[in-house]
Protein backbone atom coordinates (compact mmCIF):
# COMPACT_ATOMS: atom_id res chain seq x y z
CA UNK A 1 0.00 0.00 0.00
CA UNK A 2 1.18 3.56 -0.80
CA UNK A 3 2.22 5.86 2.01
CA UNK A 4 0.26 9.14 2.35
CA UNK A 5 3.21 11.10 0.92
CA UNK A 6 3.37 8.79 -2.10
CA UNK A 7 -0.34 9.24 -2.74
CA UNK A 8 0.07 12.99 -2.42
CA UNK A 9 2.94 12.95 -4.88
CA UNK A 10 0.94 10.86 -7.30
CA UNK A 11 -2.00 13.22 -6.96
CA UNK A 12 0.20 16.28 -7.56
CA UNK A 13 1.81 14.62 -10.56
CA UNK A 14 -1.52 13.83 -12.17
CA UNK A 15 -2.64 17.40 -11.45
CA UNK A 16 0.49 18.83 -13.06
CA UNK A 17 -0.11 16.62 -16.10
CA UNK A 18 -3.65 17.91 -16.38
CA UNK A 19 -2.99 21.61 -15.90
CA UNK A 20 -0.89 22.50 -18.96
CA UNK A 21 -3.41 20.82 -21.22
CA UNK A 22 -6.39 22.46 -19.53
CA UNK A 23 -5.08 26.05 -19.42
CA UNK A 24 -4.74 26.98 -23.13
CA UNK A 25 -8.17 25.61 -23.96
CA UNK A 26 -10.04 28.05 -21.68
CA UNK A 27 -12.66 30.33 -23.42
CA UNK A 28 -14.78 27.43 -24.67
CA UNK A 29 -18.00 29.35 -25.03
CA UNK A 30 -20.80 28.14 -27.27
CA UNK A 31 -23.76 29.98 -28.83
CA UNK A 32 -25.96 28.20 -26.28
CA UNK A 33 -23.84 29.19 -23.27
CA UNK A 34 -23.81 32.82 -24.45
CA UNK A 35 -27.59 32.74 -24.88
CA UNK A 36 -27.97 31.33 -21.37
CA UNK A 37 -26.09 34.35 -20.02
CA UNK A 38 -28.21 36.81 -22.02
CA UNK A 39 -31.40 35.02 -20.90
CA UNK A 40 -30.47 35.53 -17.23
CA UNK A 41 -29.78 39.22 -17.92
CA UNK A 42 -33.02 39.67 -19.88
CA UNK A 43 -35.04 38.10 -17.10
CA UNK A 44 -33.59 40.57 -14.60
CA UNK A 45 -35.12 43.53 -16.45
CA UNK A 46 -38.23 41.62 -17.62
CA UNK A 47 -39.15 38.91 -15.07
CA UNK A 48 -41.73 37.28 -17.37
CA UNK A 49 -39.33 36.97 -20.35
CA UNK A 50 -39.88 33.59 -21.95
CA UNK A 51 -37.05 33.15 -24.41
CA UNK A 52 -35.42 34.26 -27.64
CA UNK A 53 -37.11 34.37 -31.02
CA UNK A 54 -35.41 33.58 -34.32
CA UNK A 55 -38.12 35.54 -36.20
CA UNK A 56 -37.48 38.65 -34.09
CA UNK A 57 -33.75 38.14 -34.61
CA UNK A 58 -34.09 38.06 -38.41
CA UNK A 59 -36.17 41.26 -38.47
CA UNK A 60 -33.61 42.94 -36.23
CA UNK A 61 -30.73 41.77 -38.44
CA UNK A 62 -32.27 43.17 -41.65
CA UNK A 63 -33.57 46.46 -40.17
CA UNK A 64 -31.56 49.66 -40.69
CA UNK A 65 -32.98 51.03 -37.41
CA UNK A 66 -33.52 54.50 -38.85
CA UNK A 67 -29.95 54.93 -40.10
CA UNK A 68 -27.83 53.88 -43.09
CA UNK A 69 -26.60 50.47 -42.06
CA UNK A 70 -28.15 47.17 -40.99
CA UNK A 71 -26.26 44.11 -39.76
CA UNK A 72 -26.74 42.75 -43.30
CA UNK A 73 -24.85 45.69 -44.84
CA UNK A 74 -21.53 44.08 -43.92
CA UNK A 75 -22.58 40.52 -43.00
CA UNK A 76 -24.73 40.19 -46.19
CA UNK A 77 -28.40 39.16 -46.34
CA UNK A 78 -27.26 35.53 -46.20
CA UNK A 79 -25.06 34.99 -43.11
CA UNK A 80 -23.82 31.70 -44.59
CA UNK A 81 -21.78 33.80 -47.00
CA UNK A 82 -18.68 35.95 -46.52
CA UNK A 83 -19.25 39.67 -46.30
CA UNK A 84 -17.14 42.76 -46.82
CA UNK A 85 -16.38 45.66 -44.50
CA UNK A 86 -18.45 48.55 -45.88
CA UNK A 87 -15.61 51.06 -45.53
CA UNK A 88 -12.36 49.11 -45.95
CA UNK A 89 -13.56 46.27 -48.18
CA UNK A 90 -11.86 43.72 -45.91
CA UNK A 91 -13.27 40.17 -46.07
CA UNK A 92 -15.63 39.22 -43.22
CA UNK A 93 -16.00 35.48 -42.62
CA UNK A 94 -19.58 34.08 -42.52
CA UNK A 95 -21.55 34.89 -39.34
CA UNK A 96 -23.74 31.79 -39.17
CA UNK A 97 -22.22 29.01 -37.02
CA UNK A 98 -23.32 26.45 -39.65
CA UNK A 99 -20.86 28.03 -42.10
CA UNK A 100 -18.20 29.15 -39.61
CA UNK A 101 -17.70 27.09 -36.44
CA UNK A 102 -15.53 29.78 -34.83
CA UNK A 103 -18.48 32.14 -34.45
CA UNK A 104 -19.86 32.66 -30.93
CA UNK A 105 -17.12 30.58 -29.30
CA UNK A 106 -15.40 33.41 -27.39
CA UNK A 107 -17.51 35.60 -25.12
CA UNK A 108 -15.04 38.51 -25.01
CA UNK A 109 -14.85 38.67 -28.80
CA UNK A 110 -18.63 38.42 -29.18
CA UNK A 111 -19.29 41.22 -26.69
CA UNK A 112 -16.58 43.40 -28.26
CA UNK A 113 -18.16 43.16 -31.71
CA UNK A 114 -21.73 43.62 -30.43
CA UNK A 115 -20.53 46.75 -28.60
CA UNK A 116 -18.91 48.24 -31.72
CA UNK A 117 -21.40 47.14 -34.33
CA UNK A 118 -24.55 47.99 -32.34
CA UNK A 119 -23.08 51.45 -31.82
CA UNK A 120 -22.49 51.75 -35.59
CA UNK A 121 -25.91 50.46 -36.66
CA UNK A 122 -28.24 51.53 -33.78
CA UNK A 123 -26.21 54.33 -32.13
CA UNK A 124 -26.66 52.50 -28.83
CA UNK A 125 -25.79 49.20 -27.12
CA UNK A 126 -27.86 46.12 -27.98
CA UNK A 127 -30.00 44.61 -25.23
CA UNK A 128 -29.41 41.03 -24.04
CA UNK A 129 -32.71 40.11 -25.73
CA UNK A 130 -31.60 41.52 -29.09
CA UNK A 131 -28.31 39.62 -28.92
CA UNK A 132 -30.09 36.37 -27.98
CA UNK A 133 -32.68 36.83 -30.75
CA UNK A 134 -30.05 37.40 -33.46
CA UNK A 135 -28.07 34.35 -32.35
CA UNK A 136 -31.30 32.28 -32.28
CA UNK A 137 -31.90 33.25 -35.91
CA UNK A 138 -28.27 32.61 -36.93
CA UNK A 139 -28.46 29.16 -35.33
CA UNK A 140 -31.64 28.36 -37.30
CA UNK A 141 -29.77 28.90 -40.60
CA UNK A 142 -28.47 25.60 -41.95
CA UNK B 1 32.29 24.77 -61.30
CA UNK B 2 31.31 21.23 -60.41
CA UNK B 3 27.75 20.34 -59.42
CA UNK B 4 28.58 20.04 -55.74
CA UNK B 5 30.10 23.50 -55.34
CA UNK B 6 27.28 24.96 -57.44
CA UNK B 7 24.78 23.44 -55.01
CA UNK B 8 26.64 24.89 -52.06
CA UNK B 9 26.70 28.39 -53.60
CA UNK B 10 23.01 28.20 -54.47
CA UNK B 11 22.24 27.11 -50.91
CA UNK B 12 24.33 29.95 -49.46
CA UNK B 13 22.56 32.47 -51.66
CA UNK B 14 19.17 31.09 -50.70
CA UNK B 15 20.01 31.21 -46.99
CA UNK B 16 21.32 34.76 -47.31
CA UNK B 17 18.17 35.85 -49.12
CA UNK B 18 15.76 34.33 -46.62
CA UNK B 19 17.59 35.34 -43.46
CA UNK B 20 18.17 39.02 -44.28
CA UNK B 21 16.97 41.23 -41.45
CA UNK B 22 14.54 44.03 -42.20
CA UNK B 23 16.58 47.13 -43.01
CA UNK B 24 15.49 50.70 -43.62
CA UNK B 25 14.72 51.30 -47.26
CA UNK B 26 13.48 47.83 -48.16
CA UNK B 27 9.91 48.75 -47.22
CA UNK B 28 9.44 45.84 -44.82
CA UNK B 29 8.06 46.66 -41.36
CA UNK B 30 7.69 44.52 -38.23
CA UNK B 31 4.12 44.32 -36.86
CA UNK B 32 3.00 43.58 -33.30
CA UNK B 33 0.77 40.51 -32.85
CA UNK B 34 -1.91 42.33 -30.80
CA UNK B 35 -1.89 45.18 -33.31
CA UNK B 36 -2.46 42.74 -36.19
CA UNK B 37 -5.21 40.91 -34.30
CA UNK B 38 -7.17 43.99 -33.24
CA UNK B 39 -6.52 46.60 -35.95
CA UNK B 40 -5.82 44.17 -38.78
CA UNK B 41 -9.28 42.62 -38.28
CA UNK B 42 -10.85 45.50 -40.23
CA UNK B 43 -8.07 46.98 -42.34
CA UNK B 44 -4.43 46.52 -43.28
CA UNK B 45 -2.33 46.86 -40.12
CA UNK B 46 -0.49 49.99 -41.25
CA UNK B 47 3.21 50.22 -40.34
CA UNK B 48 3.78 52.20 -37.13
CA UNK B 49 6.87 53.78 -38.71
CA UNK B 50 4.82 55.69 -41.30
CA UNK B 51 3.29 58.19 -38.82
CA UNK B 52 4.86 60.14 -35.95
CA UNK B 53 3.80 59.39 -32.36
CA UNK B 54 1.57 62.51 -31.94
CA UNK B 55 -0.47 61.46 -35.00
CA UNK B 56 -0.88 57.92 -33.66
CA UNK B 57 -1.92 59.33 -30.28
CA UNK B 58 -4.70 61.31 -31.99
CA UNK B 59 -5.96 58.15 -33.71
CA UNK B 60 -5.89 56.17 -30.45
CA UNK B 61 -7.79 58.88 -28.56
CA UNK B 62 -10.93 58.54 -30.66
CA UNK B 63 -11.25 54.81 -31.42
CA UNK B 64 -15.00 54.92 -30.70
CA UNK B 65 -15.30 57.27 -33.73
CA UNK B 66 -12.75 55.72 -36.07
CA UNK B 67 -13.26 56.74 -39.74
CA UNK B 68 -17.01 56.24 -39.49
CA UNK B 69 -17.12 53.19 -37.25
CA UNK B 70 -16.73 52.27 -33.59
CA UNK B 71 -13.37 50.52 -33.21
CA UNK B 72 -13.14 50.79 -29.41
CA UNK B 73 -10.84 48.32 -27.62
CA UNK B 74 -10.70 46.94 -24.11
CA UNK B 75 -8.38 48.96 -21.86
CA UNK B 76 -5.57 46.39 -21.87
CA UNK B 77 -5.35 46.13 -25.66
CA UNK B 78 -5.65 49.90 -26.06
CA UNK B 79 -2.69 50.54 -23.74
CA UNK B 80 -0.56 47.82 -25.36
CA UNK B 81 -1.23 48.97 -28.92
CA UNK B 82 -0.83 52.66 -28.02
CA UNK B 83 2.56 51.93 -26.49
CA UNK B 84 3.73 49.80 -29.42
CA UNK B 85 2.71 52.50 -31.93
CA UNK B 86 4.50 55.21 -29.93
CA UNK B 87 7.65 53.10 -29.55
CA UNK B 88 7.82 52.31 -33.27
CA UNK B 89 6.53 55.61 -34.67
CA UNK B 90 8.36 57.71 -37.24
CA UNK B 91 10.59 60.55 -36.07
CA UNK B 92 10.63 62.28 -39.45
CA UNK B 93 8.69 65.36 -40.49
CA UNK B 94 7.98 63.91 -43.92
CA UNK B 95 5.66 61.34 -42.29
CA UNK B 96 3.68 63.89 -40.25
CA UNK B 97 0.15 64.90 -41.19
CA UNK B 98 -1.77 67.97 -40.10
CA UNK B 99 -5.47 67.32 -40.67
CA UNK B 100 -7.86 70.23 -41.15
CA UNK B 101 -10.03 70.92 -38.08
CA UNK B 102 -12.57 68.13 -37.57
CA UNK B 103 -10.83 65.87 -40.09
CA UNK B 104 -9.22 62.55 -39.11
CA UNK B 105 -5.52 61.70 -39.38
CA UNK B 106 -4.80 60.06 -42.71
CA UNK B 107 -1.39 58.49 -43.28
CA UNK B 108 -1.99 58.87 -47.02
CA UNK B 109 -1.80 62.67 -46.68
CA UNK B 110 1.81 62.83 -45.48
CA UNK B 111 4.38 64.47 -47.79
CA UNK B 112 6.25 61.16 -47.97
CA UNK B 113 3.16 59.16 -48.95
CA UNK B 114 2.07 61.69 -51.56
CA UNK B 115 5.51 61.70 -53.17
CA UNK B 116 5.83 57.89 -53.18
CA UNK B 117 2.37 57.47 -54.71
CA UNK B 118 2.31 60.41 -57.12
CA UNK B 119 2.13 58.08 -60.11
CA UNK B 120 -0.05 55.41 -58.50
CA UNK B 121 -3.23 54.37 -60.30
CA UNK B 122 -5.83 53.02 -57.91
CA UNK B 123 -7.27 49.71 -59.13
CA UNK B 124 -10.90 48.56 -58.92
CA UNK B 125 -11.44 46.01 -56.14
CA UNK B 126 -14.75 44.14 -55.97
CA UNK B 127 -16.47 46.59 -58.29
CA UNK B 128 -15.31 49.67 -56.36
CA UNK B 129 -12.31 51.90 -56.94
CA UNK B 130 -9.83 51.17 -54.15
CA UNK B 131 -8.78 53.92 -51.77
CA UNK B 132 -5.25 54.62 -50.59
CA UNK B 133 -6.29 53.03 -47.27
CA UNK B 134 -6.46 49.65 -49.02
CA UNK B 135 -2.71 49.08 -49.32
CA UNK B 136 -3.25 45.43 -50.25
CA UNK B 137 -4.99 46.42 -53.49
CA UNK B 138 -1.46 46.83 -54.91
CA UNK B 139 0.96 45.74 -52.14
CA UNK B 140 -0.01 42.07 -52.05
CA UNK B 141 1.92 41.35 -48.82
CA UNK B 142 0.82 44.50 -46.96
CA UNK B 143 -0.94 42.42 -44.28
CA UNK B 144 2.53 41.14 -43.30
CA UNK B 145 4.09 44.61 -43.34
CA UNK B 146 5.89 43.91 -46.63
CA UNK B 147 5.70 46.83 -49.08
CA UNK B 148 8.73 45.83 -51.11
CA UNK B 149 8.28 46.56 -54.81
CA UNK B 150 8.89 42.91 -55.60
CA UNK B 151 5.53 42.00 -54.04
CA UNK B 152 3.49 44.56 -55.98
CA UNK B 153 0.68 43.63 -58.33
Amino acid sequence: MKSPSQSLRAALLSLSLLLPAATPAQAADTPASLQAGWLTEAQKTEPGFKGFSAARGETFFRNTHGSDWSCATCHTANPNQSGKHEVTGKLIQPLAPAANAERFSDSAKVEKWFRRNCNDVLKRACTPQEKGDVVAWLLSIK
Amino acid sequence: MNTFSFRISALTLLLAATSLPAVAGDHRYALDATYIKECGACHVAYPAALLPAPNWATVMKSLDRHYGTDASLDAKAEVAIGRWLADNASRRDKHAVEPAPGQPVRLSESPWFQKEHRRARLPVVGGKKASFAQCDACHTLAAKGDYNEGSMK
